[in-house]
């Protein structure tokens, strides 16, 4: 268990989904700011669209014959795409979430160990992690402690 | 924050409250058909082909002659009134040829193949979802009995109202006078909502045959007196 409370295995890796309560609030934060937005457009546009038509239409029959058997053929279409759209954003929104998850649960594990004197070189991040720029001052600050 | 939210809902309804008003019509409607530009307040949608729809006859007698061949378009008016404050609609109609059907609508061919009538006059009952418009419409057929009410092949929410049948009053203009509350009940069972439009239509794209009617003196939107 680390000291943020995540649990590891022998590999360093995480068994839970979820390192923690920030990484499952970021995770819901990026899928519900992604998949809102889409929905309520999506909704507006379908019914925008269909009802003016419909308004334009006036005559019933008219709508009956041209325009419900579209509806019918989007709502299908939607029923089978939106289950993989929301997928998509599912993975997005986790591979998101743990890209800023993962480097700060390192820093944090790292400067646990230099706190604690088990640890006297620098924090090591990947090139592309969020956290570089903040781990060189680490690093920087922590040449000037030790 | 919340003065912001306050200030966009308040804004929010002026702008319904003022759309509304502005919507306001004046009732009753009466179109007597007299004049050559009578129409200009009609909008015609089509659904396939074209109806001729021409004014005839002088001041007086002025009307609306639909002729058909093939064709199915309407003459729409956008209207909006309350039929259980002013419930009332009544026109003159004539019918001088049928479209030309085959059987009746249980037969073979089905009833969209039949679906064609000499005269026709909409009340289109718009909603907020496309889906659940709204129509009655009243009817001069050939062949169904007085008084019938059918639903509509194209749609469950289209009632026909056979309101004169048959050939006996071919070629006479025949007064109707409806009341659109009632009727309205009678044939979907709850209280209308609010009208959004009249129409009128002569149409023989189901038949592919030929029809001719004439519409005057329409008049909507009163109280029953």
């Amino acid at each position: 268990m680390s000291e943020w409370g995540i649990k590891m295995n022998k590999n360093n890796k995480r068994k839970r989904a979820f390192a923690n309560k920030i990484h499952r609030e970021i995770f819901w934060l990026v899928f519900l700011a992604a998949l809102l937005p889409a929905s309520i457009v999506m909704v507006l546009l379908y019914y925008l669209i269909f009802n003016i038509t419909a308004e334009q239409m006036v005559i019933p029959e008219a709508i009956a014959y041209n325009l419900l058997p579209a509806a019918k053929r989007v709502i299908v279409i939607l029923l089978f795409a939106a289950p993989l759209c929301i997928a998509a954003i599912l993975i997005f929104a986790y591979n998101i979430s743990h890209r800023i998850i993962g480097p700060f649960d390192r820093i944090v594990k790292e400067l646990g160990e230099c706190v604690e004197g088990k640890k006297k070189n620098h924090i090591l991040v990947r090139k592309n992690d969020k956290f570089k720029p903040l781990v060189d001052k680490i690093n920087k600050l922590l040449d000037r402690l030790i | 924050m919340k003065k912001s939210v306050f200030i966009f809902a308040a804004s929010a309804l002026v702008f319904i409250v003022f759309t509304h008003f502005t919507s306001a019509y004046d009732l009753p409607k009466w179109f007597p058909f007299n004049k050559q530009n009578s129409l200009q307040e009609w909008q015609e949608k089509i659904f396939k082909d074209k109806v001729i729809y021409t004014i005839e006859g002088s001041d007086k007698n002025g009307y609306l002659l639909a002729r058909s061949d093939k064709a199915c378009s309407g003459l729409v008016y956008k209207i909006q009134f309350h039929p259980k404050e002013s419930p009332m609609i009544s026109w003159q109609w004539n019918v001088t040829r049928f479209p030309a059907k085959t059987g009746s609508g249980s037969e073979a061919g089905g009833w969209i193949e039949k679906d064609d009538y000499a005269a026709r006059v909409y009340i289109i009952f718009p909603s907020w979802i496309f889906t659940s418009t709204r129509s009655l419409e009243y009817v001069w057929a050939e062949d169904l009995a007085e008084g019938s009410v059918i639903t509509s092949p194209y749609f469950r929410n289209i009632k026909l109202m056979v309101i004169e049948s048959g050939k006996k009053n071919m070629g006479q203009w025949v007064s109707e006078e409806r009341n659109i509350y009632e009727d309205y009940k009678k044939c979907f069972g709850s209280s209308p909502p609010v009208v959004g439009a009249i129409a009128l239509m002569t149409d023989t794209d189901n038949t592919l045959s030929t029809a001719e009617a004439s519409y005057k003196d329409v008049r909507v939107g009163y109280k029953n007196e």
